[in-house]
């Protein structure tokens, strides 16, 4: 292949991009061909979404409207392969792996603040995305800790020549409202904007039988994202841009006292979350690039907790977080066939918290290499891996491999393997907290034999289920993870994808009652007990029917297993007492599988849209029915009983676009009204319409 | 390769062993109880509600009934209730030979007390006790289902000496008065559960000084 000027040009206007996207043959006369979805999650490199050799989805911006919600929990619930939980927020759940395992990145840098491991996915303002990159299966070969069942990285959009200002502001149930706005200049070398976002809403407050249910709590939010891009020189470029975030909650919840009373409590959370990202770009020439970012992020939660009878203070607790990071990013596009990227990094994180008995610094550092190459015209190999070094746990190598083989311009077939870690957070080492009115405790790794031991010779500890010596050291989780996936497009409108996954998790930490107090209430530390299994497959089919219409499928099996519990049961030790009181033995075909996860999962879409501005969306999202907890002694779901029932959502969207700089859009989500107290992250019927402005004018 | 054919030999293994074991069962009980043709199977009792409430329970599998605390010095008593701590009549707990361990297992297949690993009561570490690997409820705090309750794990039999070295077997059904069934609106609502420190149990003692049941 050789290179035109014209691909020359093309290059030197987008950045030295990996030259594998031009290999694919260019086919001019499918018009879907034209528009290529590059990504850069998969790789780190600019690449064509087709060729990416993991399993990788996006989100458009324009799916990102069609749904018409403001948080990114809502458009998150309508990908397939992604279950939407709740817990301590609202997470993400993928593979079969909760919150703590999936990366959030913004522009690539991860988010912090989580709060007992999940990032709370209501935090994050839809308004200004360009692009959402799922990436699953892990990714700690790229991404180290944490990227163990993959990463979603989301894409904010930079102003295109000229100016904008785009108003939108939506009105919805609950007294919910958004407003964005959007103002982006770009001159010559110089590319700055800003975006603003107020989310204000008076919370969800489901009334189930006699207990309180929340499904989130009265918010008013600000999102700042100020921005600035400056081409300083023909081969340097700053890139500056930040996130300045501030919100504040209430919510009211039950608590059940050990005196078999329940008190409402009223909580009212302040959170803050301020990140800086300047980024120095040299590309000396078309086969290098040189990357040097210095990341910034401050998260700050503090939360106080009032009874609701007299106003007396339950708790109150600051947690706050810094995380720093350097990172030099070299990549070397050697020529059309070889790609290598290399890094290194130094991150020091440091946390403050009222409930952990000490401050807490961690210190990692990393480097990862990898090699991105098309070994024939059919055959592409992606692989590398990363070395991390933590001062608080041992030393990971987190290798991945990953190939492509386009049998025919219709079908490819990617398959891969890869090895991800998360290192404990600092939660499980230093965690000192004792629940005022249910009385339980909860100790890190670190503190609980010094917190236990005193609670013994003050007599407070009535039984000990472990000796204390068995609370030991906590190592970092670790996978290793098998995907095959395939894609086929028959013809350009219609393209069929699937992947097979196969996740084998080891020294899982789980929250393991350790001790009882007096109080008859239980003392939690976290331990390294849990060995895990997740595989399932997933199916999407796109359809591009006519000009107007379009529709898209999805469906995920899922199944996650403790493989603990599956040798116990394949040895008879798990068993149950039936209905009429006799104590029977499990089979394997009893057992639902870890909490929390739905085996089947999917959606339905369909869009129309017309010459006249209309555009018309209805969803529909599936979740079936999972096992919530358990209840008959066992430990395990095994009864219906333990089924939280499957949930069916309808949503809806109508937008008309009026003299082209407006747009009215109205709707409704979970039109069907399905509520149960097992999905605390689905609200009831909520109705939603909107105005948006979009200006646009050149700038000469 | 080699681990499937062994998993699924095993299964064979297994399949006929259960097979050759029905037809044994089925075909004598006399088989049953080792050479001893005329001993019946061991009689399997139920203790019904044996309360703590007011103190520790001592009870006596020989003789299938409580034991006065004035004797608790004595050998007169097996096994004692406290709430959610169990105590044998040995060790640090009673002048007997008393000890026990817990296996995972149904009682009405536990036809043979284990012969080793009986552990006796040590200070502050009793042998029926998960702190001592002998796991048998669960608890589930506020925030479980129901909420703070204890549960009986089922499956789990312990096998114990008595106070005079007999082999016994034990099944735990109950916590609360009645044996109430834990699945029920009645007993996840805390104003209307029965009272607990209720033990129910179920047991056998081996005839004859041997350790079939």
């Amino acid at each position: 292949m050789s290179k035109t000027p014209f691909l020359l040009l093309l290059t030197a206007a987008m950045g030295p991009i990996g030259l594998r996207a031009q290999l694919a043959p260019s086919d001019s006369t499918a018009k879907t061909e034209n528009i290529k979805e590059i990504v850069v999650t998969a790789s780190r490199t600019e690449m064509d979404l087709e060729d990416v050799p993991v399993p990788m989805s996006v989100i458009t911006s324009e799916e990102i409207a069609n749904i018409g919600a403001p948080r990114l929990t809502d458009v998150l619930r309508e990908q397939t392969g992604i279950q939407i939980v709740s817990g301590h927020g609202t997470g993400v759940q993928m593979q079969g792996m909760g919150s703590d395992y999936v990366m959030i990145l913004v522009n690539g840098e991860p988010l912090i603040g989580r709060t007992a491991g999940t990032l709370d996915l209501d935090r994050i303002a839809v308004g200004n995305i360009k692009r959402i990159e799922i990436l699953k299966g892990p990714a700690s070969a790229l991404y180290g800790s944490e990227a163990m069942a993959g990463v979603i990285n989301i894409i904010t959009e930079k102003s295109s020549e000229g100016q904008h200002l785009n108003l939108s502001a939506n009105y919805r149930t609950f007294n919910t409202s958004d407003f964005n706005l959007d103002y982006g200049v770009k001159k010559k070398n110089l590319n700055t904007g800003i975006v603003i976002n107020r989310f204000a809403s008076d919370g969800i407050q489901l009334e189930q039988s006699d207990e309180v249910q929340i499904s989130f709590p009265a918010t008013t939010a600000y999102t700042m994202s100020p921005y600035a891009e400056w081409q300083m020189h023909k081969k340097w470029k700053l890139d500056v841009s930040a996130r300045l975030y501030d919100e504040q909650q209430a919510s009211l919840f039950t608590v059940a006292g050990s005196d078999d009373v329940t008190h409402n409590i009223i909580s009212s959370g302040y959170r803050k979350e301020y990140t800086l990202l300047p980024k120095l770009i040299f590309t000396p020439n078309l086969r290098n690039k040189i990357q040097l970012r210095q990341y910034a992020t401050y998260y700050q939660f503090e939360e106080e907790m009032n009874y609701e009878s007299d106003g007396a203070l339950y708790s109150t607790s600051i947690f706050t977080q810094q995380f720093f990071r350097t990172e030099l990013q070299h990549d070397y596009f050697h020529n059309s066939l070889h790609t290598l990227t290399s890094g290194m990094g130094y991150a020091p994180e440091l946390v403050e918290a009222t409930r952990y008995a000490d401050e807490g610094t961690f210190r990692a550092a990393y480097a990862f290499v990898q090699h991105s190459w098309q070994a024939t015209n059919k055959l592409y190999f992606l692989y590398g891996g990363r070395y991390d070094i933590h001062s608080a746990y041992r030393n990971r190598l987190s290798p991945k491999l990953a190939a492509q083989y386009k049998a025919t311009k219709k079908i490819s077939i990617n398959a891969s393997l890869g090895g991800g870690y998360k290192a404990p957070d600092f939660r499980h080492l230093l965690l000192d907290f004792t629940n005022p009115i249910a009385g339980y405790s909860v100790f890190g790794a670190k503190t609980a034999n010094r917190r236990i031991s005193e609670m013994q010779e003050m007599g407070l500890i009535e039984a000990l289920y472990f000796s204390p010596h068995q609370i030991q050291d906590l190592r970092p989780e670790h996978s290793m993870a098998y995907n095959l996936g395939w894609r086929y497009a028959p013809v350009t409108s219609l393209c069929f994808t699937g992947n097979f996954f196969y996740n084998n998790i080891s020294d899982l930490i789980e929250t393991t009652p350790v001790a009882r107090n007096v109080n008859g209430s239980n003392i939690f530390s976290y331990r390294n007990i849990a060995r895990v299994q997740t595989c399932g497959a997933e199916f999407n089919a796109n359809y591009t029917a006519t000009k107007n219409w379009s529709f898209a499928a999805g469906y995920e099996y899922l199944r996650a297993e403790d493989l603990d519990v599956l040798e116990q049961i394949e040895n008879g030790e798990i068993f149950r007492r039936n209905p009429q009181g006799v104590t029977e033995r499990i089979e394997r075909g009893d057992y639902f599988g870890l909490f929390n996860r739905a085996r089947h999962s999917g959606n339905v879409k369909v869009t129309y849209s017309n010459n006249s501005g209309w555009n018309v969306s209805l969803r529909s999202i599936y979740r079936g029915p999972f096992p919530f907890g358990d209840i008959n002694g066992n430990n395990i779901a095994d009864v219906q009983d333990e089924m939280a029932p499957a949930t069916v959502l309808l949503n809806m969207r109508v937008s008309k676009t009026i003299y082209k700089k407006f747009l009215v859009e109205t709707g409704v989500m979970n039109l069907l009204g399905q509520v149960n107290r097992f999905e605390p992250t689905v609200a009831g019927r909520i109705w939603f319409a909107g105005l948006k402005m979009n200006l646009n004018w050149e700038g000469k | 390769m080699f681990n499937l054919i062994f998993q699924f030999t095993m299964k064979r293994i297994s399949l006929f062993t259960l097979l050759a074991a029905t037809i044994i069962s089925c075909s004598s009980d006399d088989d049953n109880n080792g050479g001893n043709a005329n001993t019946p199977p061991a009689k399997v009792y139920t203790a019904e509600d044996i309360s703590s409430v007011d103190g520790k329970a001592y009870y006596s599998l020989r003789t299938q009934s409580l034991v006065a605390a004035e004797d608790s010095a004595t050998t007169k008593w097996d096994i004692a209730f406290d709430g959610t701590n169990i105590y044998l009549n040995g060790g640090v707990s009673g002048p007997g030979d008393a000890a026990g361990q817990v296996k995972a297992t149904l009682f009405d297949e536990a036809d043979e007390a284990p012969e080793n690993g009986y552990i006796k009561d040590k200070v502050g570490l009793p042998a029926i006790s998960a702190a001592a690997g002998n796991t048998w409820y669960i608890y589930n705090d506020g925030a479980g289902t129901p909420p703070h309750s204890i549960i009986m794990t089922p499956g789990r039999v312990i096998f114990v000496k008595t106070a005079d070295g007999q082999y016994a077997k034990i099944e735990l059904l109950s916590y609360y008065k009645g044996n109430p069934d834990t699945g029920t609106q009645a007993f996840a609502n805390l104003q209307t559960r029965p009272p607990s420190r209720y033990h129910t149990f179920r047991f056998a003692v081996a005839a004859d000084g041997g350790r079939k049941f």
